[in-house]
């Protein structure tokens, strides 16, 4: 048996559809402006719950320090011996010396003015370590500054591709929201 | 057609994946991401199951969107995705719905309308094409784009690859062959029920 023609296969055997108008449904753009409005509220509700249940968690924290120095302070601490508070604040005052600035950063101003498309259109031409880093500069445009995620996507994804598999899931400091869950989702069991 | 269309399912589900994380992390333009992709799917599954009705599939597709973006938590890309996670939470909704609307229609009067006067060459070509929608609209968005590429746009394979932005006229074919087998599977199953 031959397998059939993909070009020329009728979608259902024996029966052609072929002056058959294709079911439309009006789209309601009210609607889908009001429902997204609403939705999207939710989720913010969502993040403000968030954000308050992690003000909560550094309070009880903050409250925790609080505690304990109150009880290290309560001791009974020998002449000439710093308190721990003390101890702790000598150690604020005398910071290390500070590191002195990385000089290596490389002069990229001119790539600030560049669109997402005009990156990505470099990453072919660029050295592997070049092309993961335009890739990202690209897919961060499309996220923040233009809201696309489809795009942003299409550039992580091949960011993805392109790291070895080991490190595919360590998300980096520099990772934007979407990368870093990808990179998440990418190694989720 | 988006460009979703001729990717491979394991790489929806996984951005999915990503998305639905963000979206439970707070990230609105995740959710909107999400909300942009399904819309018009998730409507259409419902406003032909209510008779083509605007007011009705507007309410269930309001309270289906409400309870998706609550229920987010419990979506699982590993077992579907988004769209077909949505439209069953339509679903579901669309029958509480119907029984408040047989209530409703049982403590009214008669309505005087009947239905509409219609040539029986129109009748039918009307049912068909009421079939083809239900079956259609409850395909997986990427099955209906290509099926409406092939066979309402009479695109080539390769042109719906070349469309496709980077799918291959090989991916193209073998989504083509899924969705003929799911639209097919779907006709038989409905017209098996009438």
């Amino acid at each position: 048996m031959t397998e059939p023609d993909p070009e020329q296969e009728l979608l259902l055997p024996g029966i052609e559809l072929p002056e058959m108008a294709w079911p439309e449904s009006p789209v309601p753009a009210t609607l889908r402006a009001a429902l997204l409005d609403r939705t999207t509220a939710l989720v913010r509700s969502r993040t403000r719950a968030r954000r308050l249940r992690i003000a909560g968690g550094w309070l009880a924290a903050y409250a925790a320090g609080l505690a304990t120095a109150w009880v290290a302070l309560s001791r009974q601490v020998p002449a000439g011996q710093d308190t721990p508070r003390q101890a702790a604040v000598a150690h604020i005052a005398t910071p290390a010396a500070a590191q002195p600035h990385d000089t290596a950063d490389h002069e990229r101003d001119d790539e600030e003015e560049l669109t997402p498309l005009e990156l990505r259109r470099r990453v072919a031409d660029a050295p592997r370590p070049e092309q993961l880093r335009l890739l990202r500069l690209a897919g961060d445009g499309y996220l923040y500054d233009r809201a696309d995620v489809d795009s942003a996507l299409d550039c992580y994804r091949q960011i993805l591709e392109l790291t070895p598999p080991e490190r595919r899931g360590a998300v980096e400091p520099d990772d934007s929201w979407l990368l870093a869950e990808l990179r998440l989702a990418d190694h989720a069991p | 057609m988006t460009g979703a269309a001729a990717r491979e399912p394991d790489a929806l589900d996984w951005e999915e994946h990503a998305l639905r994380e963000a979206v439970l992390a707070g990230h609105e333009t995740a959710w909107r991401a999400l909300y942009e992709r399904s819309f018009d799917a998730v409507y259409a599954f419902v406003y032909h199951r209510v008779g083509r009705q605007s007011h009705r599939a507007d309410d269930v597709v309001q309270e289906a969107w409400l309870v998706a973006v609550r229920r987010i938590a419990a979506f699982d890309p590993a077992r579907g995705n988004f769209e077909s996670w949505l439209k069953g939470i339509a679903e579901n909704v669309l029958k509480n719905h119907r029984r408040r609307w047989a209530r409703d229609a049982r403590s009214e009067p008669l309505a005087a309308s009947g239905p509409a006067d219609t040539a029986p060459t129109e009748e039918h070509a009307l049912e068909v094409r009421e079939l083809l929608a239900l079956v259609l609209t409850g395909l997986p968005g990427r099955y209906q784009d290509v099926l409406r590429a092939k066979y309402q746009e009479q695109l080539s394979v390769a042109e719906i690859a070349a469309r496709s932005g980077g799918g291959t006229p090989k991916a193209v074919e073998s989504l083509l062959s899924r969705a003929r087998a799911a639209f097919r599977g779907a006709y038989e199953k409905l017209t098996g029920e009438r």
